[in-house]
């Protein structure tokens, strides 16, 4: 025990004397658990206060959770969620290879028309390789997608990788301007609402929560549109370029996923104001601006991180919707030209990349929770996401 | 609690849900009262081209104004919700019964079954649901049947999960031991024994999710792959109007008015009912 840097020493606490003893105990109880737990290490024992009233734990975000072990074990996941990263792209690059062999009519005559010599069809035919078997099509798929060729369009014959590569950058604008927007005001909304639960304005906070997740993207972007564009003349409808046009588009986007924010940051924050600790800084009479933004807030961002990173897949449901609208030249009015010219290796190019991008991002957001609550069992395999 | 009270209270939709729920609940019977009622709600017929009335404001005669070929808007959004509401629910139908199948096979058997199944349902929710609903309907002629396919095959696989979980949970409990200890067979404890005890939370899961899923269905017909021309529905009539919205705002304004509405209750109802049933609803994360 004696070697053990005793944690009332290492916090420096005056009031840790003899008179309690009795919570003393309880700390050290609670120390040795932890470390032989290895939620801490011993260098690092400032986590346990020890107050006169009651022992109290910090929240889990102020805890140092970097033991040698806990590296160990994280970069193990890592590894793990990498290494299953592969059957999950193969599995992608499977789906979109059916829909491909699914779509009803033959590329070739698509391709040179109906009334083309036999001969023409067959030099054709083996020249794009449709007249091998189904596996070896699509294996030659797989060696077109790891040359990071995804074919060429069928309309303009222009290289499909390439396109997509010159149009990601504005979807990744885009999504990441919405992320600015909804990510501070969502918060802030719920925090409002949390802070004011059952008032007249929690309600109020909610049902327009509920009445943004429930309105089509398309609609609020076209209402937004008549409204700032055509009648106030304040930002121009559509087109691609700088922050004037972007903050049309981006505010759509950001409609649905600030009301999910809204939504999310409001139950986070209740959940954490009802634990014990708050009550306990505030029974130290901390500041109560500090209890909020610091003690509560903190620890309520773990889930909020988490949906701000999975609505990145929204964003990129909504860029489809969003981008055809304002005419914004991005990967989701890529697709959807594609889809209207039923240009099918453009439409299932940005569906790989899109899906790729989700897929990378959710692994992204994953590893985030992990570092962010280090209490979630770093659980490999299917229920990870 | 007593088993009459539960009882009480499992067939009285209204004590499981509270107000909201119960307000939305019957907005939504209005809603689908009107939409079935259809014809005699409304004088006019909503493919009927009238080249007097073009573009014309929301007036007595016309409460949401005309379109672009004189059709009345009101008469049109009321036939939409038809194609709307009923296209979402057979969807949501399908991907329900197609997930609960799937679920409680993988969950039953376990095992090799178990982990390639789930390999599957991961795949197919690794996929933003829009984009995978968009690569499905490309495969098949535009349509309604195609768009409730293309939501079944983009959202059985959350219903799979659920399912599997559940039956996981309940398949050690002794009743299903004694099932097999007297011989039944596989598919009798799965569907006799298991399929009642998944079937609540299936259902609660399904009316969570029927919300998100007119939302989808109006994106595509939006997008044009969903009902086809002349046929109403409200994506595809905010689609035709987009091209007319500075002069005609009506035509964008009243059935997204209506899609808007439908939601905001179905996802009322269904986050009333997961309160009741105590499951996080799918709107905190969708």
């Amino acid at each position: 025990m004696e070697q053990m840097p005793c944690p009332a020493r290492a916090t420096g606490r005056k009031h840790v004397n003899a008179k309690h003893n009795a919570n003393f105990v309880i700390c050290l109880n609670l120390y040795e658990f932890m470390v032989s737990r290895k939620y801490i290490t011993h260098l690092q024992p400032r986590c346990i206060v020890i107050d006169t009233l009651s022992v109290i734990i910090y929240p889990v975000s102020k805890i140092r959770f970097k033991t040698a072990e806990w590296r160990c074990r994280i970069l193990g996941y890592l590894a793990k969620r990498l290494f299953l990263l592969i059957p999950l792209l193969l599995g992608i690059t499977i789906l979109t290879f059916a829909l491909i062999k699914a779509i009803p009519g033959d590329p070739v005559s698509g391709l040179i028309g109906e009334r083309a010599s036999k001969d023409a069809i067959e030099n054709i035919r083996s020249s794009i390789g449709s007249d091998r078997n189904v596996v070896s099509q699509y294996f030659g798929y797989l060696g077109m997608l790891s040359r990071g060729d995804l074919g060429r369009s069928l309309y303009t014959n222009r290289d499909v990788a390439s396109e997509i590569a010159e149009k990601f950058p504005n979807t990744l604008a885009l999504a990441l301007w919405a992320m600015a927007i909804a990510t501070p005001l969502g918060v802030l909304l719920g925090f409002i609402a949390a802070y004011n639960r059952g008032s007249k304005l929690d309600r109020a906070i909610t049902t327009v929560s509920v009445l943004g997740i429930s309105m089509p993207v398309f609609w609020i972007g076209l209402l937004l549109m008549l409204l700032i564009s055509f009648k106030l003349r304040l930002l121009p409808p559509s087109g691609t370029g700088g922050v004037r046009f972007i903050i049309l588009p981006a505010l759509t986007l950001a409609m649905p996923a600030l009301a999910t924010l809204a939504r999310v940051s409001r139950t986070s924050i209740i959940d954490i104001l009802d634990m014990p600790f708050v009550q306990v800084a505030r029974a130290k009479g901390l500041q109560p601006s500090r209890i909020k933004f610091i003690h509560v807030l903190k620890n309520a961002l773990i889930p909020i991180v988490t949906v701000v990173g999975l609505d990145f897949g929204s964003y990129l449901n909504g860029a489809v919707l969003t981008e055809t609208i304002f005419g914004w030249d991005g990967l989701g009015r890529f697709a959807m030209d594609g889809i209207f010219k039923r240009d099918y290796p453009v439409v299932m190019g940005s569906i790989l990349v899109g899906t790729s991008v989700f897929v990378l991002v959710n692994l992204l957001v994953d590893l985030t929770y992990n570092y962010l609550d280090p209490r979630v069992r770093l659980h490999t395999g299917s229920d990870g996401r | 609690m007593t088993p009459e009270c539960a009882f009480t209270q499992a067939v009285t939709a209204g004590n499981l849900m509270g107000m909201r729920g119960r307000i939305s609940l019957a907005i939504i019977c209005i809603i689908m009262t009107i939409s079935i009622l259809a014809p005699y709600v409304t004088p006019y017929d909503p493919n009927a081209v009238d080249l007097d009335s073009l573009k014309l404001p929301p007036s007595a005669e016309h409460p949401f104004g005309t379109d672009q070929k004189g059709r009345d808007i009101f008469t049109r959004v009321i036939y939409g919700g038809r194609i709307s509401i009923s296209v979402s629910l057979a969807a949501a139908i399908l991907s329900l019964s197609i997930g609960m199948l799937v679920g409680l096979v993988s969950g039953y058997f376990g095992g090799w079954v178990d982990t390639s199944v789930m390999a599957i349902v991961d795949l197919v929710l690794s996929f933003p649901s829009l984009l995978l609903a968009i690569g499905v309907s490309l495969v098949m002629p535009p349509g309604i049947y195609t768009v409730m396919f293309a939501i079944a095959a983009v959202s059985w696989a959350s219903f799979a999960r659920l399912i599997r979980g559940h039956v996981l949970s309940i398949k050690g409990l002794p009743y299903i031991e004694a099932a097999k200890a007297i011989g039944s067979s596989s598919p009798r404890v799965i569907f006799v024994h298991l399929l009642p005890q998944c079937l609540p939370l299936g259902l609660v899961m399904m009316g969570l999710k029927v919300g998100g899923f007119i939302l989808i269905e109006a994106s595509l017909s939006f997008l044009g792959l969903g009902a086809q021309p002349p046929t109403a529905s409200w994506g595809a009539m905010i689609n035709a109007g987009r091209a007319y919205i500075v002069v005609s705002h009506w035509m964008v304004l009243f059935p997204g008015l209506a899609i808007a509405l439908t939601t905001l209750c179905f996802n009322t109802a269904g986050d009333a009912l997961s309160e009741r049933f105590g499951i996080k609803s799918s709107l905190d994360i969708q």
